[in-house]
């Protein structure tokens, strides 16, 4: 047993001591007692404080002490002594879409794993498992990743293991796709002081993320994007792009081949019913993990699931599956003018819509240099390090604050109860 | 209402009645003879074959008192002059307030003032002396002068038939007794309309009745409990004061102050006033007040 503030074992002593000093002065109503000739004594407070020979009113005495001490208790934070570990690791695991093989990449996890450790399985969430023999990784589900979640989930952790280890190393297996990242990833990073052991494994679409086909008139400016990507119409490319409306034949190899079909017309007309929603005009296009803010033009909410978004939270792209794949309708028009479509925004969002069927916001991987900021210079942090710089506190001050307050109830019931009788 | 304790019980009654026999309460001062001559100097002269003295005719006396016997021997007219005796009726007027039932319980101040009452009530009767009570409270009870054997007895009944309580009042008693030559009030002079009963006192005082004033005050009173308690008025209650060490001398001094104030008050006004502790014998409180009578009588000055 320890203590996070010791020093509270004091104060609540103190005002025990002070509790029962309290009591040795008896500051009471003297017993009353008929005098006729009560007018003659000198009217002065009819409470008068003088010095008990021993303490009065001791179920009172005992009800406020312990009080005192419970308090005192509670905010001096008892903590139970673990038997320590030399390293205690958090090992944060990708089971999102990004992930190629996640049979491979469990393995790798488990064997970074050991008793007492800590999984940290994440998606778009992140929920611990303490890992055990017998513990099991949650399934992978086709969902984006959010590394954010991971890194607030395991540093929790570690302030949790911290009591109990030398060390806490936190891991990280994960490709670290651009889909990921967010511009709060580093600044949660930074709450670690020590680094972080990244496993960089592979992701789903390997490099394949230009392989797509562009089919588009010559002066379409998207074919400069495009280009800029690297799309090439190549038959065996997975990811079909199409200006103008898509034939039986391009329907009819989403359905076989399994590619995906993604539909980007030219030419957008809106016909949304409400006539709020703006026309043309300046506007941002959001998809997983990109913005690109540029004067589009706004279509048709299409039918499926979304896979992008106006900043009002209209639809501005679907993916609706058909036969092995998938056809991806996107209603955002593109200015013919101007070097919007030479910008990297544009080129981002680009290749977000371009990813295969289930992968939406697949971007590719996070550049090296993020990575190696992500992973910082040092190793394992000391666990007292950790204590010191988080909020360890008590499982048992919620408890002794509560049997506190209860004993002051009880305190004021039976006070109560002396002063009417 | 319940009935008040031992006020006087028949064993400490014929006690009482025992040690008070043959004393003599004189009147403080000549009295006007009503109905049958008594014991007491009246304030006629001539009316009795009591000689006193011997003084010369002067003119408009009656001549029929004329002594002719001597007047034959010396040839000189002289009166003879003789005392009259007369009853003096006395009525008792006894406060019944809740400050007399104490100390709780055993009432020491409303018994001795029963006690009081009757041991002077025996004293007067065998004077022959009619006698009367005015018990104050609510109501007030009245029993009018009377020198029929049982009287005492009967007074007795009275007491012990009232229970002191509440804050009765003692100028409202005084006034339904009816007018005699004597009128003693028993009580503790603790009522909030001292002002008012002194003024009472004064009428009857002017209407040439002998008024006499017998505080009774309880030895707890003069000598409270050393340790802290909380005073409370019992006519009162929202009086409550502490009486501890601290307290204790104010208090004594003040006590002491308004009694001394109380007895100043009543003498000036022509009043006899006599202070009774719990601590005394009843029998020996009503030989003294008898005994202060004499001595500020006519009796005891002849």
């Amino acid at each position: 047993m320890t203590f996070l503030a010791p020093l509270w074992l004091g104060v609540g002593v103190a005002a025990a001591l002070g509790v029962l000093a309290l009591h040795f002065i008896a500051r009471m109503r003297p017993a009353p007692m008929l005098l006729p000739t009560a007018r003659f004594v000198p009217d002065l407070p009819a409470r008068a404080a003088s010095r008990a020979p021993r303490p009065t009113d001791l179920l009172l005495l005992v009800l406020r002490a312990a009080a005192a001490l419970l308090l005192g208790l509670a905010f001096a934070g008892p903590i139970a002594q673990p038997s320590r570990v030399s390293v205690a690791r958090i090992v944060m695991l990708d089971r999102s879409a990004a992930v190629s093989d996640h049979d491979a990449a469990e393995a790798l996890a488990r064997s970074e794993l050991r008793e007492n450790d800590v999984l940290v399985p994440f998606d778009t969430t992140a929920a611990p498992v303490r890992w055990t023999s017998a513990a099991a990784v949650p399934e992978a589900r086709q969902a984006p990743g959010d590394l954010t979640a991971a890194l607030l989930v395991a540093l929790r952790e570690a302030r949790e293991l911290a009591p109990r280890a030398d060390s806490v190393e936190l891991v990280l297996i994960s490709p670290v796709d651009e889909a990921e990242w967010s511009s709060a990833v580093l600044p949660v990073r930074a709450e670690w002081a020590g680094g972080i052991r990244i496993e960089r494994i592979a992701g789903a679409a390997g490099d394949s993320s230009a392989a797509f086909a562009l089919r588009a008139a010559d002066d379409d400016p998207l074919g400069a994007t495009a280009a800029l990507l690297g799309a090439a119409d190549v038959p065996s490319a997975r990811v079909r792009l199409v200006r103008d409306a898509p034939s039986a034949a391009d329907s009819q190899w989403a359905v076989e081949s399994g590619g995906a079909l993604v539909h980007w017309p030219r030419e957008v007309v809106s016909t949304a019913p409400d006539s709020s929603a703006p026309a043309s005009g300046a506007g941002a296009v959001i998809t997983l993990g990109t913005v690109a803010v540029a004067p589009w033009l706004r279509g048709a909410s299409p039918e499926g699931r979304p896979v992008a978004w106006w900043a009002d939270g209209g639809v501005a792209a679907a993916e609706r599956t058909l036969g092995a794949g998938c056809v991806r309708k996107v209603e955002v028009g593109v200015p013919e003018a101007g070097d919007v479509v030479l910008a990297a925004s544009t080129q981002r969002v680009l290749r977000a819509l371009t990813a295969p069927c289930g992968m939406p916001g697949r971007l590719g991987p996070v550049a090296d240099s993020l990575v190696a900021r992500l992973a910082g210079a040092d190793g394992m942090v000391a666990g007292s390090q950790v204590v010191r710089a988080g909020a360890a506190t008590s499982r048992a001050t919620p408890w002794l604050i509560v049997a506190a307050l209860v004993l002051l109830l009880i305190e004021m019931l039976v006070r109560r109860r002396r002063v009417s009788s | 209402m319940p009935r008040s304790r031992d006020v006087p019980s028949s064993p400490a009654l014929g006690a009482l009645l025992d040690a008070v026999r043959g004393i003599t309460w004189p009147a403080r001062r000549p009295v006007h003879r009503r109905g049958a001559p008594g014991t007491h100097v009246s304030r006629l002269t001539g009316a009795s074959p009591e000689f006193t003295a011997y003084r010369p005719y002067r003119q408009g006396d009656d001549p029929r008192r004329l002594d002719w016997k001597l007047l034959a021997r010396t040839d000189r007219a002289y009166l003879r002059i003789t005392s009259d005796r007369a009853t003096v009726g006395t009525m008792f007027v006894l406060d019944a307030s809740a400050s007399m039932a104490f100390p709780e319980p055993r009432h020491d101040k409303w018994i001795l003032g029963g006690h009081l009452v009757l041991g002077l009530a025996a004293v007067a009767l065998a004077s022959g002396d009619p006698v009367g009570l005015v018990v104050s409270g609510a109501p007030v009870q009245v029993a009018r002068p009377r020198t029929r054997r049982g009287t005492v007895a009967e007074l007795a009944r009275l007491l012990r038939e009232t229970h002191p309580h509440g804050g009765a009042s003692l100028a409202e008693a005084l006034g339904r007794a009816p007018h005699v030559p004597r009128v003693v009030i028993v009580s503790d002079f603790l009522g909030d309309e001292g002002e008012a009963l002194l003024r009472a006192a004064r009428g009857r005082l002017a209407a040439g009745d002998d008024v006499q004033a017998v505080q009774v005050v309880a030895r707890e009173e003069l000598d409270p409990p050393g340790r802290a308690l909380l005073a409370v008025d019992p006519e009162q209650r929202r009086i409550e004061r502490a009486l501890g060490e601290e307290t204790r001398a104010a208090y004594l001094a003040a006590f002491s102050a308004w009694r001394e104030r109380l007895a100043r008050d009543w003498r000036g006004a022509g009043a006899a006033l006599h202070q009774v502790t719990t601590a005394d014998d009843a029998a020996t409180a009503v030989r003294r007040i008898a005994h202060a009578a004499f001595e500020s009588g006519v009796e005891g000055r002849a």
